[in-house]
């Protein structure tokens, strides 16, 4: 029962968030990802999914964290077609480890180093996964599908635009695509166990919590089923032990359980006979351990935030004037918070925003960026600003979106086609949406005259300056 | 059980790439219909075809076949090539049929054009059919350029003589004078036929009507080709205006008996897809025909009309066609005056831009896909409305269509944005189309639309 509820809510939740990215669900359930949430200092949202936790034990890992249900979904396909190989066994917490990272990222975010825990963060990587592997496909075979369809059955389809976000970003997802699909195919939700900055967070939260899967120790007949099926490797069946702080609530050991000795019950409520069973929290994490990586990681935060921020970011030389996306209110905040999820960039209506390679130096890779060569920032949109889960592209609305300046236009009279060609093209003045850019009269010579009050940035005289290198370049405030 | 449930997975896992693959196949299907319908026509008894009908060609004293085919638009292959295989296949269905006049010309498919023909008919009968072949008057400059070329067409078709020849694309008096008279190439033509390596000389002609007078008061030709169809037809009480010259420029070539060859007889597929009401019209009237059929059968439906040139790119057309000339029916003098105006609104074609999709305008220096646009335009964009009233967010469904359309199918970097009026496809248009202004009406258009249908979201 339990198992078939998780499952299917789990799927609904991965189909969601996953139509969102392709574009086919306006708003998808990215507010609700934890990470996001946490960086938008969305505390309504923090604080549902901790009480969750605290009551239910790690259902986000269960079934809101895309990236948990994607091993799942690799673990499915392992049980179907190899299941003489699903034998786990019980692991040891490795609790040095588990926080050990998740100190390491905290200190790294504090020193500036912000995407450090965007590296791990599962929801960012599921979306990076999609926007880079996944939609190129999905867009390329729907636009098949439209070509074929437009005069039949299925109606006019709308085609996609663009289909491939750049090698660099693409490998890089495939290399998480491949790293996390071999190791949910060999060992489970062990990322979601050991590694995961938020499945640690929510672990810690999840050692108390009040519901959680108990083994009976009088009704188990000892056959094991249970913990070698355990994804998370978390249940030792000669101790009667489930770890909670790793458990994700796959809910597969209730529904394994021949003699249904599991069940998922209240913390302290007491089984038919025999003790109270230990949790791992005991042996396995003192309250003295905890306090003191906490404490050590608080102290190391306070001495880098009394370092000033960003001491190590500037080891990477960035592009001297990056364009930002409309809704990032300054450079610091938007590095702070974006979670490189690529959301927006698979959104983007008109493909203006793209991974970023190296333009906002080494440790932006990822993030969105302006790219005029692709596109230009619609004039009446704002779609990036309002989907955004982690607020690094800040809500803007539409009016304050078409005032808003992110960059000005720069022109260059040396590439541009009047000096090269002798042609009187026009064509930045003619699509500046606000009026910024009129050809002017210079000594007898048309040329464009920039009015960078109006000049808002958006990049349309860029992308419609036919010369190569451009003669109209759009620089980042 | 086991192995019920890996089929299961398997097709799980196909079903993920399926929409793609899916795509792609069913456009392979019909090219595969096409040729196995081709194949098996082959192997048919061929004693009782039914063959197209033939009119007497004076200067050469042969029957030539109502039909011609026009080797500018054949099929493709990825977008670009030629697909010959099946083109070859078109070509022997059609020769079977009694086709027997063969259309090319130098910058065809990027020149591919001839060596495809001349390949394709060297399994016949050399004197079995015409083929004709024309000297790219905008590619010459010196006589040199005129013998190198000529030269390089007979290699390419593999021939040691053009049927007819004809002076391509002639449409400027100031052209016309410098490469033939100036530079002499109209002589050396003449001295190729007096050597028998071309039969008859015309000429392709685009112009007005001065010129057109000019051409054949003054100079001895054997034969000529317009553009007929009957949107640009005008009566002898209408003064000729923009496109709207054939009538006359056809009763001047009939005055002087002429053999007249048309090109364009359905304005590049245009007139093979009428407006709603005009359809039900045509087909309330002769249920059986196509839309297409009209337009092949009024420019043939002329006295002086020899052959009718259609660019066939699929097997339908070229079935269809070959259908309309078997047993050919005339148009009566009702019914040519019914098809120019079939359900009485003939102005609303005013807004449609003129292009023939001939593409001599590619590629643009700047990637607009001019013709693409153009197409585009004619077929959805014309519904959409005008931009003025588009801004007033009156966005009817028409409207979104286009916009739908024009992004479907026009790559982004070949939309008519990035047009720079530039002007360099001005003097290549055969129909004379400014060019540039069409360009930016759709841009305006596109860009209104676009706005009322803003992506707002707060």
């Amino acid at each position: 029962m339990l198992f078939r509820l998780r499952v299917t809510v789990a799927l609904v939740f991965i189909m969601a968030l996953t139509a969102g990215f392709l574009g086919l669900l306006a708003r998808p359930l990215t507010w609700l990802e934890f990470l996001p949430a946490l960086l938008a200092v969305n505390l309504l949202v923090v604080a549902v999914l901790i009480i969750l936790t605290a009551i239910l034990g790690r259902v986000y890992c269960a079934a809101l964290c895309p990236l948990g249900v994607f091993q799942d979904i690799v673990f499915w396909f392992k049980k179907r077609l190899r299941p003489k190989q699903v034998q786990f066994s019980f692991l040891k917490e490795a609790v040095a480890l588990r926080y050990g990272i998740l100190a390491a990222l905290f200190v790294a975010w504090v020193l500036g180093l912000y995407f450090i825990p965007a590296l791990l963060d599962p929801y960012s990587i599921y979306g990076r996964m999609v926007t880079n592997l996944l939609a190129p496909l999905w867009q390329q075979g729907f636009n098949n599908v439209a070509t074929l369809s437009s005069d039949h059955a299925l109606g006019l389809l709308e085609k996609y635009d663009s289909v491939f976000q750049g090698t660099t970003a693409f490998v890089v997802a495939l290399g998480y695509f491949i790293i996390l699909t071999s190791l949910a195919w060999r060992y489970g939700r062990l990322y979601c166990q050991t590694i995961c900055p938020v499945g640690t967070m929510l672990g810690t939260v999840s050692r108390f919590a009040w519901l959680r899967p108990h083994m009976a120790a009088d009704k188990c007949i000892g056959c094991g089923l249970c913990e070698r099926h355990c994804r998370s490797s978390c249940i030792d069946v000669k101790k009667h032990l489930i770890d909670n702080s790793r458990c994700v609530l796959c809910m597969e050991c209730l529904a394994d359980c021949p003699v249904k000795a599991i069940s998922y019950s209240h913390a302290f409520a007491a089984p038919a006979s025999g003790p109270i069973p230990q949790t791992a929290q005991g042996p396995l994490l003192s309250r003295r351990t905890l306090l003191l990586t906490v404490g050590a990681t608080l102290g190391t935060a306070v001495a880098g935030l009394a370092r000033g921020e960003n001491t190590l970011a500037v080891l990477a030389a960035p592009q001297e004037h990056p364009v930002l996306p409309p809704g990032a209110s300054t450079k610091q905040q938007f590095f702070q918070k974006c979670t490189a999820c690529q959301l927006c960039i698979s959104k983007c209506p008109e493909q203006v925003l793209k991974p970023a390679t190296t333009e906002y130096g080494m440790f932006g890779t990822g993030k969105p960026i302006m790219d005029y060569t692709r596109g230009y920032c619609d004039f009446n949109c704002n779609l990036c600003s309002s989907i955004c889960p982690s607020q690094a592209i800040g809500s803007l609305a539409l009016q304050a979106k078409q005032t808003k300046k992110i960059g000005v236009a720069n022109y260059d009279f040396h590439q541009c086609l009047i000096n090269k060609e002798n042609v009187v093209c026009g064509n930045c003045a003619i699509h500046c949406p606000t009026g910024a850019i009129t050809m002017g009269d210079f000594n007898g010579k048309k040329l464009p005259r920039i009015n960078e009050s109006k000049c808002i940035g958006c990049g349309s005289c860029e992308y419609h300056c036919p010369a190569t290198p451009k003669a109209m370049r759009v620089e980042g405030k | 059980m086991t192995k019920k449930m890996d089929r299961r997975t398997a097709l799980k896992i196909m079903g993920a790439g399926a929409l793609g693959i899916v795509g792609l196949a069913a456009g392979v299907a019909n090219r595969q219909l096409f040729i196995d319908f081709l194949d098996k026509d082959k192997q048919q008894d061929q004693s009782n075809v039914a063959a197209i009908d033939t009119t007497l060609y004076k200067p050469s004293g042969t029957q030539l076949s109502r039909l011609g085919f026009g080797c500018m638009r054949l099929p493709l292959k990825g977008g670009e090539a030629i697909d010959t295989e099946l083109a070859e296949k078109m070509i022997d269905y059609a020769y079977r049929r009694g086709v027997n006049y063969f259309d090319t010309a130098y910058m065809y498919h990027g020149g591919k054009s001839e060596t495809f023909i001349g390949q394709a008919l060297k399994k016949y009968a050399r004197e079995s059919f015409f083929l004709v072949d024309k000297m790219p008057t905008y590619m010459v400059s010196s006589l040199d350029d005129a013998k190198r070329i000529f030269q390089e067409q007979l290699d390419r078709c593999q021939t040691t003589y053009f049927d007819n020849y004809l002076l391509h694309y002639v449409h400027d008096r100031n052209e016309f004078d410098n490469v033939y008279i100036k530079q002499g190439v109209l002589d050396y033509l003449r001295s190729e036929k007096a050597a028998g390596r071309i039969k008859h000389l015309g000429f392709s002609y685009h112009g007005n009507q001065d010129l057109l007078d000019h051409l054949v008061d003054n100079y001895p030709w054997e034969f000529v080709m317009i553009q007929l169809n009957y949107q640009d037809w005008n009566e002898p009480d209408e003064i000729p205006h923009d496109a709207r010259i054939e009538g006359s420029l056809y009763r001047k070539l009939e005055a002087k008996g002429l053999p007249v060859f048309v090109m364009e007889p359905v304005k590049g597929g245009r007139l093979a897809k009428l407006p709603e009401e005009d359809t039900r019209v045509l087909k309330s009237h002769e249920p059986n025909r196509s839309i297409a059929s009209w337009a092949i059968r009024f420019a043939a439906s002329h006295k002086n009309v020899v052959t009718v040139l259609s660019g066939m790119s699929d097997l339908n057309q070229v079935v269809d066609n070959i259908n309309t000339m078997t047993d050919f029916q005339p148009l009566t003098a009702s019914e040519q005056k019914l098809v120019q105006n079939p359900a009485g609104n003939a102005g609303e074609n005013d807004k449609l831009i003129n292009c023939t999709n001939c593409k001599y305008c590619m590629p643009c220096p700047y990637g607009v896909n001019i013709p693409d646009n153009f197409q585009i335009f004619n077929k959805y964009g014309v519904a959409a409305g005008n931009a003025e009233k588009i801004k007033a967010k009156n966005l009817g469904k028409e409207a979104k269509a286009f916009l739908i359309q024009y992004k479907n199918n026009i790559p982004k970097a070949a939309r008519a944005d990035h047009c720079i009026r530039c002007g360099k496809c001005l003097h290549l248009c055969p129909q004379h189309l400014p060019i540039p202004e069409h360009l930016r009406k759709i841009d305006i258009l596109v860009e209104a639309i676009k706005k009322a249908d803003g992506k707002e979201t707060i």
